[in-house]
């Protein structure tokens, strides 16, 4: 909460700090997830870069296990909504009720007042309630019944959407998609790790056998030194054409937005973070640009619509992109 | 030189080249160009600040006002329908004068530019010489400096000075402004190296460009401009002559054409026709107007004098062209809209208008003339004469012109009352005994070369009529005395004569190895009609009258000078699209010549392909210097910031083109770092240093580091000093296994 900003003065932590930050957290959660580094790594990076995560992948690879981790890592409250086709926008936000003894309306919070939210199978309810989460998502708070409230802070919401299944789903609208920070997918483990966790000895939650390693204060730290990580000019110039690229190929519909354009900005400088370094290489963005980009993108041959699996769409705009990737030189 | 003169100085060269161009074009009128150059000069040494009477507020509106009254004399005389390249040209000197007189800013400058980039245009189409394609490669080196220089001046003086308003009490802007001062005077901004450098830098343009005007399919517009030439009269002859006025002439070195012969030099001096006279009166030729144009008939774009186009075909014009001699005649500017033809014209071949292929409209004099509709620019145009010399025995079989001949020789005969008694008696007395029209020719032309001297400094005695005046006072003239008396004297004693005026002779360039003929070539001479024969040349003008040729030295360079002005006539000015056309197919049968005999037919050939490829490696290091003084430039004015990055970009494609070797070769958008993890994925030593260098690399581009340049140079080197990698053995493995020689020794 911005309260806790102000009352510790703005120093940034050392490149080198930072990346210890980043290592205990990575590595903390990283004994619960087997050999989904890359993953955990990006999930971080979200967090820090003050975005949201899109996992979509089939259901058991772990996708709550991770937020989980994460949730307990950061030593904040995690809440797990699940996405049903009759849940309501006060399922999420929180209702108002009336208090006999006070004699006045009570506001009770829903399960979005956490620092880290799974919001699964987000594409099963109505856009309607949709929506509601999204805004929340986007504002960092929820307004109800004339009242704003405050999100907790640090506020990290995990959707994840099942590629495969289509029928009685709502597909994301392109603006909501734009919202999130990151598009991820679990991917199955390896062998080795996935014979691993299958043979586990003990039936205990291996997410509370783990402990916060990072403070809030120290998360908020981060997100603050990730502003403040240089970006040399021919980097922006070489995400700028990028993005022109998007807008202007003619195999897509919908390039990237403005947005877009900035929440690849920043994923990048969260990314420089992880790495301990306080200034950007092309790498960032190059590493970053499918997962923050890919999910803005609408072909141009407009699949992945109604009725149709979204795996396919996604897998076509990530090789688009890629292509187009391949066009503009590295600077 | 400090900064704001060498500014000014640069500016004034760029203007001047500008107004130069249009002046030499002689279009405008002589008072305004002395004008202007007078006041350029002079404007050059008043400067406003010292100066004080320019700041005045009456001085100002004065300039405002007469602006103002140009414009509108302006616009009237355009109403009065003349021609509007002259009105705007004389409109841009005033123009200039009037920024000239009154720069203050730096705006007065860009103004100035912009007028004169104008003239530049307009000097374009009036100007057609060599001195043109010098003038403009300077305007173009002069304006790289100037454009440069006021930019400099500009972000002084307005952004600075913007940028550092005055504080409320004043004070901090006082400061402020001392530094602009500073820095103007400053000697160190430009220098020889930045005048050099740029200088360069506009040439590879031009050199660039030039290469645009070759292959960019082209249209001759520029040649089209119907053109109104003031001052000096240039020519040797107008619609009507003055005797007399032709010794002003005789000194004139100026070219009027200039004429390729395919046969070579030609064996005596060839007469280039002009215009026919018939009437004299008082010394004066002028036409009569009372006579018909003769024919002129059209086969093709074959044009036939003295025939009907019905009566031609082309089996009769192959007769009539066989061994006759073709001439491609480039003419200069007259004052007379009238082709010059190589006497005995046999056909002529009119010469091109804007579009390609369609000919210029081209009508016939009374006199057998060819005259253009509208006199142009710069002409090119082919003749057919037959240049063989009259058969002496069939014209002297001519008889006399009988009674009844045809009427339209009637003007021919007609002498004027004028004409005093002892002038008549004079012919008559010396054509007593000749038999025939061509006996008395001879007979008075003999006594005329014997008797009469040639002489361009003419005495005049006003009492007598001109003629009189020459056979019996002065006894001396020039060929318009000698050719008018014979004209005269034969018409009295019963020849049709007319007097022609043109040119004779000229001079044969040797390197471009054809005829130049110059405005002291202009001659006079005659026409009699013999019966039988028709119109015969005859020229009266003693043999000594004809200068010797010019030896030496300058001879040869004016000759070499008067080849690189023709070169730019055929090759620039009429540069169009056929030529285009022609110079690619005259490639492609080169090459098809060439591929048939395989590398033998190319030998010959190799000193030339020696010269273009010399020339050709020329214009690229041209151009790789100045793009490397760019890039110099550009680099050290971000010293501040990244004082190594060429070194450590050298480095770094350095130790890419090693891993190239290894096999390793950067893909399109993979960054440093991919590459390094590829690398390492497949094997090979050189990943982690590689890895090491990329990071330093990095940390130093984008992370804004210091470097240590050596820390760098030796990453680089234990980069290149790793051993090859197991991955290229297995590559290929018939090296990996062949033990080493040294081992089996």
């Amino acid at each position: 909460m911005s309260t806790v900003a102000l009352s510790r003065p703005a120093t940034l932590p050392s490149s080198k700090a930072a990346h210890a930050i980043f290592h205990r957290l990575t590595h903390n959660v990283g004994q619960v997830i087997h050999g989904k580094a890359e993953v955990i790594r990006l999930a971080v990076i979200a967090l820090v870069a003050k975005g949201h995560l899109l996992l979509e992948d089939v259901p058991g690879v772990g996708k709550t296990t991770l937020a989980r981790a994460l949730a307990r890592s950061i030593g904040g409250t995690f809440r797990r909504i699940q996405f049903t086709s009759d849940l309501l926008p006060s399922d999420i936000l929180g209702v108002s009720v009336w208090n006999e003894e006070t004699r006045h309306f009570e506001f009770k919070p829903g399960p979005i007042f956490a620092n880290v939210v799974l919001a699964d199978e987000i594409n099963r309810t109505t856009p309607r309630t949709q929506s509601s989460l999204l805004e929340a998502m986007s504002e960092g708070r929820v307004s109800v019944d004339h009242h704003t409230y405050t999100l907790a802070q640090p506020f990290l919401v995990i959707a994840t959407q099942n590629p495969l299944e289509h029928f009685g789903t709502y597909p994301l609208p392109e603006s909501q998609m734009d919202r999130f920070l990151l598009r991820l997918r679990m991917g199955y483990p390896e062998r080795a790790d996935e014979r691993r966790v299958v043979a586990r000895p003990t039936d205990a939650d291996p997410v509370e056998s783990i402990h916060p390693v990072v403070s809030s204060e120290e998360v908020f730290a981060l997100q603050r030194a990730a502003l403040a990580v240089r970006v040399e000019e021919s980097l922006l110039d070489y995400a700028e054409r990028v993005v022109a690229e998007t807008r202007r190929s003619s195999l897509l519909m919908l390039g990237v937005s403005p947005r877009g354009f900035q929440s690849w900005y920043r994923a990048a400088q969260a990314r420089a973070l992880s790495e301990g370094r306080d200034y950007c290489v092309p790498d960032d963005l190059r590493e970053l640009a499918v997962p923050a980009l890919a999910h803005r993108v609408v072909l141009a041959s407009a699949s992945g619509g109604y009725g149709e699996p979204l795996g396919r769409g996604r897998e076509e705009a990530e090789r688009v992109l890629q292509s187009l990737l391949e066009r503009v030189p590295m600077p | 030189m400090r900064f704001a003169a060498t500014h000014k100085a640069v500016s004034y060269l760029m203007v001047s080249t500008a107004f130069s161009v249009l002046a030499l074009s002689g279009e405008l009128p002589p008072e305004l160009t002395v004008l202007t150059t007078v006041g350029i000069v002079g404007s050059y040494f008043f400067e406003p600040q010292r100066h004080s009477f320019m700041n005045h507020r009456l001085y100002r509106h004065g300039w405002n006002l007469a602006l103002v009254v140009l414009l509108g004399l302006s616009i009237l005389s355009y109403l009065r329908a003349e021609p509007l390249l002259g009105i705007g040209s004389r409109f841009l000197c005033c123009l200039l004068l009037a920024k000239l007189w009154n720069r203050k800013t730096n705006h007065d400058y860009l103004h100035a530019y912009i007028i004169s980039f104008f003239m530049l245009v307009a000097g374009s189409i009036l100007n057609n010489n060599l001195i043109y394609a010098i003038c403009f490669i300077g305007y173009v080196v002069f304006a790289t400096w100037a454009l440069t220089l006021l930019h400099l001046r500009r972000e002084m003086e307005e952004n600075y000075l913007l940028k550092h308003l005055p504080a409320r009490d004043g004070r901090g802007a006082e400061s402020e402004r001392v530094e602009v001062e500073r820095i103007l005077n400053s000697r160190r901004v430009v220098g020889t190296p930045f005048l050099l450098g740029t200088s360069l830098i506009s040439l590879a343009i031009f050199a660039s460009s030039a290469v645009i005007f070759l292959l960019m399919p082209r249209i001759g517009i520029g040649l089209d401009i119907p053109l109104q030439r003031h001052g000096v009269q240039t020519s040797g002859f107008s619609d009507r002559i003055q005797l007399g006025g032709h010794g002003r002439i005789r000194d004139n070195p100026q070219v009027a054409l200039r004429v390729e012969l395919p046969a070579g030099r030609p064996s005596h001096p060839l007469y280039f026709r002009g215009v026919t006279f018939d009437r004299y009166d008082r010394g004066q030729w002028s036409r009569s107007k009372k006579l018909p144009p003769q024919p002129l008939g059209r086969y093709m774009n074959y044009y036939v004098p003295g025939e009907e186009s019905t009566a031609l075909s082309w089996p009769k014009l192959e007769r009539r062209l066989s061994g006759a001699l073709r001439a491609e005649v480039y003419l200069e500017p007259l004052d007379v809209p009238v082709l010059l033809v190589p006497v005995r014209l046999l056909a002529i071949v009119p010469p091109e208008a804007l579009v390609p292929g369609a000919a210029m409209h081209i009508h016939p004099g009374p006199g057998g003339e060819i005259f253009l509709a509208e006199r142009r620019a710069g002409i090119r145009y082919t003749t057919y004469s037959d240049v063989s010399m009259p058969d002496a025995i069939q014209l002297a079989q001519a008889p006399d012109l009988p009674p009844d001949h045809d009427e339209d020789l009637d003007p021919y005969l007609d002498v004027p009352q004028t004409l005093p008694a002892r002038v008549r008696q004079l012919a008559v007395d010396l054509t007593r005994g000749a038999r025939g029209p061509y006996e008395k020719i001879t007979t008075l032309i003999q006594y005329l070369q014997r008797n009469y001297t040639y002489t361009t400094t003419l005495q005049r005695d006003d009492r007598y009529e001109p003629l009189e005046d020459f056979l019996f006072v002065q006894k001396r003239g020039h060929c318009e005395y000698f050719a008018s008396a014979l004209a005269m004297m034969l018409r009295v004693v019963g020849v049709p004569t007319r007097s022609v005026n043109g040119y004779l002779g000229g001079e044969w360039n040797e390197y471009g190895r054809y005829l130049v003929v110059r405005q002291q070539n202009a001659h006079a001479w005659i026409e009699a009609y013999l019966e039988g024969n028709g119109w015969v040349t005859f020229d009266p003008t003693p043999p000594s009258a004809f200068p010797l040729l010019e030896e030496g030295v300058w001879a040869h360079l004016r000759q070499l000078i008067d080849t690189l002005e023709m070169s730019w006539f055929k090759y620039v000015i009429e540069y169009d699209l056929r030529t285009q056309v022609q110079m690619a197919e005259g490639a492609i049968r080169w090459v098809q010549k060439h591929q048939q005999r395989r590398g033998l037919g190319l030998r010959p050939h190799l000193h030339r392909l020696k010269y273009l490829a010399g020339g050709l490696l020329i214009m690229v290091a041209l151009g790789f210097l100045s793009a490397w003084m760019v890039l110099r430039w550009g680099g050290s004015r971000r010293r501040g910031t990244m004082p190594h990055r060429p070194k450590a970009d050298r480095l770094l494609r350095q130790a890419l083109a090693f891993l190239e070797r290894r096999g390793h070769r950067q893909r399109p958008a993979e960054t440093l770092r991919q590459l390094a993890t590829r690398i390492g994925a497949a094997g090979d030593p050189a990943a982690e240093p590689f890895a090491r260098l990329v990071d330093r690399y990095y940390a130093y581009r984008f992370g804004g580091e210091p470097v240590d340049m050596a820390e760098f140079r030796s990453l680089t080197r234990s980069l290149l000093e790793t051993p090859p990698a197991d991955s290229s053995k297995k590559n290929e493995p018939t090296l990996g296994e062949e033990p080493p020689s040294h081992a089996v020794a």
